[in-house]
């Protein structure tokens, strides 16, 4: 038995089947409360990833600047990094809690793929993986059935394959740029919009549906997170679902307390983020506290 | 009030233009997020692709006077002659692209030059055992997981709808209504006098009459477990397991328990019963021996194999056979639960039940291989290798 499966897999395994006897056999209702559980143990790491993007997103447009000025890569890096330190960005800030979370939404699936037994091989293999508590042990089979599907089977009636799809759309579509101003990049947000969705849509018609339920739940609460945690303020419902506006500049944004400095810098707009307005007056202020001195 | 950026002199400067309106929703990086999303996506592809389970089937061999059925290919019965270990026909046939029995896991039962067989696509066949085509077909409403009791011109199967059925050998009628219990039926009946013996996943072990489908015991027996596992009938004793970890011993008559035993997995093996001794595996990788009258462990210490044992131990030639799911086959000596040989390693392994001719052991492979292996001198050789 590799580390990964005793890590993460075989105690994920008998706490969903622990969870599942708590709500009387159901293994559906396990399964939501599983992933929210998870879910909510990863919100940190989740935070931190979502913050690191929207800040790495927000100097996009003077990464691009950048990169059409300096045709010398090593300049091109110093200034890039410069940026970086300006910004308090931290490009591995982006990846390194998703790094993290990788392996716990893999074992998450593994762990509702073996406890699915839908096979008998499957469920000889399952009795591998189960601790010597004769409540876990006595509790299988568990109720494969959850409002309409069998949860070990696809669901034919394809409404968990659109919900999937929807969802998946919906978290797509919030977690995409609107307006990046380059065109090539503005189509592959566009192909990656309505793929993914299709994708996980299809999958779902082909894997047993206790899959599809981790899939919309999960996609529900990541959709719930983005939208009360992560939102701009101000931004709606309505605002989402909106055609991304045009990848020229349509017009400029109300005038934001901003200045030059004396270097011929221009100030960071008042549109960025809070986290990164925050970060840039702790630095504006270092700085001018360097200068006085 | 005045704000100023720490920017040098170098710093080209900066875009005025920066996304119209607040950052919207931007939580991907503009290159990662396509990429990322892609990385998930092929993760999540390999997770569903190369680990979802199909099933594979663990119908046992079966021996007719001349034939073994057997499963090789998934989803296909396999007739093999003895004298010439040649494939005489399949089932269903390369022609027949309207049967996908998915896999077959019921050991097939052969009378009257018939074959009946159920698939894991929830129809029961009634086969010519000469030919291999369909007589007659019935469907259920889950899949077949337990193998045909044929009696009296009656053959009884279960289903994962929670059903048993009886139906009648010679047409497929239905002799009398389903009977229902209150979980999956994985497990082959057992017809003993006029009496079905019948374990289902709601943890109960049924006795109905097997002419009418009515119970006959007051109370079914109950363990504290799901019953997958076939019962074994000896004189008025039916020992079955559970997956609450218990061998049980039932009274036939009144379905009272008479003894259980306690190993340390669940107990899906269909127990083989000998000379007064019990002979079980568990999927703890243990082979016990006990007393049939006393539930007592007759050997000084189980046998500990390499794998799960969920294949029924066989006597042959006065070596039992135990064959487990880590693909090793094991000569013991009954008596003691020593090793009369060393263990031969197959390629795959065992999760049916091993077929015995004469001082041969027939054993069918998860890889699709059905292997001889000669109980005497602990040899093995193959009969026929998965296509």
């Amino acid at each position: 038995m590799n580390v990964f499966d005793l890590v993460l897999i075989d105690p994920m395994t008998n706490v969903l089947v622990l969870l599942a006897t708590v709500f009387a056999g159901s293994f559906g209702i396990a399964i939501i409360v599983f992933t929210f559980i998870i879910r909510g143990l990863t919100f940190p790491l989740t935070i931190r990833q979502i913050r690191a993007s929207r800040a790495m997103s927000a100097i996009q447009p003077r990464m691009q600047e950048i990169q059409k000025k300096y045709k010398d890569p090593r300049r091109r890096s110093e200034e890039t990094m410069k940026l970086y330190r300006e910004a308090g960005v931290n490009p591995a800030g982006c990846l390194l809690p998703m790094l993290i979370q990788f392996p716990i939404w893999i074992a998450l699936y593994q762990t509702i793929r073996v406890v699915l037994g839908s096979t008998p091989e499957s469920f000889i293999g399952l009795s591998q993986r189960l601790y010597p508590w004769s409540y876990v042990r006595e509790a299988l089979p568990l109720q494969n059935h959850f409002l309409w599907m069998d949860l070990a089977q696809p669901d034919t009636t394809f409404l968990i394959a659109i919900l999937v799809g929807a969802s998946t759309w919906v978290q797509q579509k919030m977690t995409t740029p609107r307006n990046m101003g380059d065109e090539r990049q503005q189509s592959m947000n566009n192909m990656m919009l309505w793929m993914m969705p299709l994708m996980f849509a299809w999958f779902t018609l082909t894997v047993p549906s206790g899959l599809a339920v981790y899939w919309a739940a999960t996609n529900l609460i990541g959709i719930t997170l983005q939208y009360f945690y992560m939102r701009p303020a101000g931004q709606t419902w309505r605002e989402v679902f909106l055609p991304a506006p045009s990848a020229a500049p349509a017009r400029r944004p109300a005038p934001a307390p901003q200045s030059q400095d004396d270097n011929g810098g221009e100030a960071i707009e008042a549109t960025e983020p809070a986290a990164l307005q925050s970060r840039s007056k702790r630095r504006r202020s270092r700085g001018r506290r360097r200068g006085k001195r | 009030m005045e704000t100023t950026t720490n920017v040098s002199r170098e710093t080209p400067r900066l875009p005025r233009q920066l996304p119209v309106g607040p950052a919207r929703w931007t939580t991907g990086a503009r290159h990662g997020a396509p990429l990322v999303g892609l990385s998930l996506l092929a993760l999540l592809l390999f997770a569903a692709c190369g680990q979802i389970a199909s099933p594979e089937g663990w119908a046992d061999p079966v021996a007719t006077d001349s034939t073994i059925l057997v499963s090789l290919e998934r989803g296909k019965l396999s007739a093999i002659d003895m004298d010439t270990d040649q494939e005489t026909w399949r089932f269903p046939s390369k022609d027949d692209k309207d049967r996908d029995l998915k896999a077959i896991y019921g050991t097939p039962v052969t009378a009257d030059g018939r074959v009946y067989v159920g698939g894991f696509n929830g129809t029961f066949y009634s086969l010519d055992l000469a030919t291999g085509t369909v007589i007659w077909e019935q469907k259920t409403g889950g899949a077949i997981i337990g193998g045909p009791a044929l009696a009296d011109g009656t053959v009884y199967v279960g289903s994962s709808d929670n059903k048993l059925y009886a139906f009648d050998a010679g047409t497929g009628a239905l002799r009398w209504p389903a009977f229902k219990t209150g979980g999956a039926v994985w497990s082959r009946p057992v017809v003993e006098d006029g009496t079905v013996y019948v374990t289902s996943m709601d943890k109960r072990l049924y006795a109905l009459d097997s002419a009418t489908g009515e119970s006959r015991w007051p109370q079914p027996f109950e363990a504290q477990g799901a019953m997958p596992s076939t019962p074994a009938l000896d004189g008025n004793t039916l020992y079955v397991g559970a997956l609450d970890n218990r061998l049980y011993a039932v009274d036939a008559s009144s379905g009272k328990q008479v003894w259980s035993f306690e190993a340390g997995n669940w107990v899906w093996c269909e127990p083989l019963v000998a000379n007064g001794v019990v002979y079980v595996g568990g999927l703890d990788h243990k082979v016990y021996a006990l007393d049939a009258a006393t539930g007592e462990q007759r050997w000084p210490q189980p046998f500990s194999a390499k794998g799960p044992v969920r294949a029924r131990p066989a006597l042959a030639a006065g070596v039992l056979i135990v064959a487990d799911n880590a693909g090793n086959v094991y000569g013991l000596d009954p008596n003691t639960g020593e090793e009369r040989w060393p263990s031969i390693t197959l390629d795959a392994g065992v999760l049916a039940n091993p077929l015995v001719v004469d001082n041969d052991v027939f054993l069918s492979t998860r890889g699709g291989d059905l292997l001889r292996v000669d109980a005497e001198a602990g040899s093995s050789t193959l009969v026929a290798a998965a296509p």
